[in-house]
């Protein structure tokens, strides 16, 4: 509740603003403006439409990108070999800009959605299997300890023992895979100027609509908290 | 000359040196602003320059509106429109590249070797076309799907970054990309096909940039506004001059491009008398329009100032 | 079922080379025995428990089973100082784990483990998460999961020295019910003389390190016994002949000898 407030009144503030001309209104439109485009282009359809073409590809890219990132991650943290193997690669491959290789990725993916959902997968991956490594070395090893003197087995231990132990870490990791999927992706869309929430956010600065860019960033912020709803607490 | 430079910065006139910020692409449609830089046609007129790199003159349009940069010759564009539309304070002043017929082509859809014969056979044929549709380059397509013969064209757009539309049209997943130099130039050198439709055959004299002052430059009766301009078109009379070794030296410094592909390189028109091609930029806007990129349809008057000589 | 140990020795990487915890310790355990093993602090106790377990294997040295007949070495589970329970489970899926790990199907194990709880006086707690239980009610749902896991052995590492006296007296006793007509042999690692003299059927006198047995002492108490009751004066007695035993490892303590688990992570950086 306190958050809305203060949002509240950060709106009420610009709204002021705006109206009185005490900030350019080319590029800080009133939030009113942002919000009539915002209904506009829900009612037309048109942002769903975005909406929809963008969580598809952000669903195509993070699906494999973390679901290879907790394997990768989880197999790091129980085998310390292939940590110590992957891990240079990782801490090597982790900031490249994904983004500076997206000519080549459209040229050996096709030029179509795959090249697109590329560098969303990739950038997913990283976070994911960094966490997930992190997080099964960060268990108790006393708990190994019961776990084996009990005489659990593998499925057991991943069950009982691998999975909610590391889930907390692994879910944060997660969350920031799924936040850098989004910037990449619609820096993917703007590049490739396509449809979905980055096409919007392009053509908003192509027609210097900014009503249109707010408004899309509204939309990609409440994406955001949706999955960190949907991750849990 | 040394000493004449002595005197003219010892005249009143350079007392009141006054700073333009002004944007630097880049590119080969900037010559002029290069050619004015380093032959100090700018600092005649007492002006000095703060230079503003940019990538794209998308980039420089809300800065010109709000006054926080004050000159760039950017691409004739919808955010433009819009933004004057929208209480933005600049205005167009005088002309940049115009497509003009003539023996080379500036800015155009290139192909592996589709000729404009054969795209206005009145076959039914499906182009996969690297191009912003909402753009200038949008606004060619559309020009030549209405060519006669060209109306079962099928155009499917494709955005990539430059740097993959060699591959792309190389590997067949392109039939044609719109290209401006030096990467005509480039595609040329390296056999990937040639020029099938230049900007020039779709929309002869179209203005395709255009040099543009903020609110700050057209204040006080235009006297800043007059000075930057004496210098352009004093630029833009050396520019005209051609592929000389002065300005090929000049150009390849500010493009950092290889002097052999610059002097290959087709040189975009720029008419000396700089006058702006108001036509074009109307009819461009009715199409701007008719497809809802902007808000209204500028007059000729909104969007331009005349500066008197 | 009886545990034999011999010439048992563990050596783990120091700084300095190699430094022995354990050096050729021989002893049984006989079947259904409370032995206890009692040293000083660091003696490396707990490294003979491990190994017993199964969790760390000795260096040199062997532990045999005689008399065992079963087709898998019999089961040795042990309960933790610091309980070990996991944290993201329930109290009833704590105690189940061992019938879990077994391949007990889910309802007759959750059948076992309440009926435990309820034994222990944990009913109401079956769905609680250890984290919001007192110190002593986890390390009670710890004797449940051992207990109810009904192992060959049980191997208990100080599993009360954290708690207050009153609770660990409860406990203590709660122990011996659990353990008593059972049958099972326990080897019950401690510090205190007291409690060891009053748990175990005989106490095993470690040095300190490296592990070395000192002495062995059948404790004179009758069984069952009862924690609150009081001890037959000779038990008081051998408390003062263990605590003089010890003496010469209390000095050990006290001079600063290098120890090694901790000379590592001292060490400047070089």
């Amino acid at each position: 509740m306190p958050h809305l407030l203060a949002l509240l009144a950060l709106a009420a503030a610009w709204e002021a603003a705006a109206r009185a001309g005490w900030v350019a209104p080319l590029l800080f439109p009133a939030p009113t403006v942002i919000l009539d485009w915002l209904l506009a282009s829900l009612r037309s359809g048109e942002m769903a439409e975005d909406l929809a073409a963008s969580a598809q590809r952000l669903a195509m890219g993070v699906g494999p990108g973390v679901g290879l990132g907790l394997l990768a991650g989880l197999a790091m943290g129980l085998l310390p070999r292939l940590h110590r193997a992957l891990d240079p690669v990782i801490a090597g491959l982790h900031p490249m800009p994904k983004v500076a290789l997206l000519p080549l990725f459209l040229v050996l993916f096709g030029f179509g959605e795959r090249a697109q959902v590329v560098p969303v997968a990739l950038v997913a991956f990283f976070p994911t299997a960094i966490a997930g490594a992190v997080a099964v070395r960060s268990i108790d090893p006393l708990l190994w300890d019961v776990a084996r003197n009990y005489g659990a087995g593998r499925l057991m231990l991943l069950r009982r023992l691998v999975l909610p132990g590391s889930w907390p870490m692994l879910r944060a990791g997660i969350r920031l895979s799924l936040n850098a999927a989004i910037v990449v992706l619609i820096s993917v869309e703007m590049l490739t100027g396509s449809d979905g929430l980055g096409g919007a956010v392009w053509q908003s600065w192509q027609t210097m609509r900014v009503e249109q860019l707010y408004g899309t960033l509204l939309v990609v912020a409440t994406l955001g908290i949706v999955f960190n709803r949907c991750l849990g607490r | 000359m040394g000493l004449a430079f002595c005197l003219i910065a010892a005249l009143p006139g350079a007392a009141r040196a006054e700073r333009v910020k002004l944007v630097v692409l880049p590119f080969l449609s900037q010559a002029p602003i290069f050619i004015a830089l380093e032959e100090g046609l700018f600092a005649e007129e007492g002006i000095t320059i703060e230079p503003v790199a940019l990538s794209s003159s998308h980039l420089a349009v809300p800065g010109l509106m709000t006054g926080d940069l004050d000159a760039a010759i950017p691409q004739a564009s919808p955010a433009l429109f819009n933004a004057v539309a929208r209480g933005g304070r600049a205005r167009l002043v005088a002309s940049g590249v115009v497509l003009a017929p003539g023996e080379c082509s500036y800015a155009a859809f290139y192909g592996t070797g589709l000729t404009m014969a054969e795209l206005t056979s009145g076959q039914p044929r499906s182009l996969r076309i690297s191009a912003e549709p909402n753009a200038f380059e949008g606004f060619l397509v559309d020009l030549l799907r209405q060519r006669p013969g060209a109306e079962r064209l099928q155009v499917s757009f494709r955005e990539m970054p430059v740097a993959a539309q060699q591959s792309a049209l190389g590997a067949g997943a392109l039939d044609l990309a719109f290209l401006s130099e030096p990467w005509v130039a480039r595609l040329d050198q390296a056999g990937i096909g040639r020029v099938a439709v230049g900007g020039e055959h779709l929309l002869p004299g179209g203005q395709f940039t255009a040099l543009m002052f903020s609110e700050r430059m057209l204040a006080d009766g235009q006297a800043l506004g007059r000075r930057f301009l004496r210098a352009y078109r004093a630029a833009l009379a050396r520019y005209n001059a051609g592929k000389t070794p002065r300005n090929l030296e000049i150009l390849a410094r500010a493009t950092r491009l290889p002097p052999e592909l610059l002097a290959r390189a087709c040189w975009p028109s720029m008419p000396v008398d700089a006058r702006l091609q108001l036509d074009s930029l109307m009819t461009y806007q009715q199409w701007l329009r008719q497809r809802q990129l902007i808000d209204r349809v500028l007059t000729p008057g909104e969007l331009v100032a005349e500066i008197a000589p | 079922m009886r545990i034999a140990l011999s010439g048992l020795r563990l050596d783990y990487p120091g700084a300095a080379g190699p430094v022995r915890a354990v050096d050729g310790l021989d002893l049984e355990v006989a079947p259904g025995e409370f032995l206890g093993l009692i040293g000083p602090s660091g003696c490396g106790k707990s490294s003979v428990l491990a190994m017993l377990a199964g969790l760390r294997a000795p260096s040199a040295g062997s532990i045999d089973f005689p008399g065992w007949t079963g087709r898998r070495p019999p089961r040795r589970l042990m309960a933790f100082q610091d309980h070990g329970l996991l944290p993201w489970l329930s109290l009833l899926d704590n105690v189940a784990f061992g019938l879990e790990a077994q391949g007990v199907s889910r309802a007759a194990r959750q059948a076992r483990a309440r009926e435990m709880l309820c034994r222990l006086g944990l009913a109401d707690f079956a769905a609680t998460r250890p984290d919001q239980l007192s110190g002593g009610m986890r390390q009670r749902a710890a004797l449940a999961r051992l207990f109810v896991a009904e192992a060959e052995a049980m191997l208990l590492d100080e599993p009360f020295c954290a708690l207050d006296a009153q609770t660990r007296m409860l406990l203590q006793q709660e122990l011996l019910d659990l353990w008593s007509g059972t049958g099972r042999s326990v080897v019950y690692v401690t510090h205190d003389i007291e409690e060891a003299l009053l748990l175990c059927d005989r106490v095993v006198v470690l040095s300190a390190r490296p592990c070395r047995v000192i002495a062995e002492i059948t404790v004179p108490f009758a069984r069952p016994r009862r924690i609150l009751g009081r001890p037959p004066p000779e038990v008081t007695e051998l408390r003062w002949r263990i605590w003089e035993m010890l003496a010469p490892a209390r000095h050990t303590d006290v001079v600063p000898a290098p120890a090694p688990e901790v000379a590592p992570a001292m060490a400047p950086a070089a």
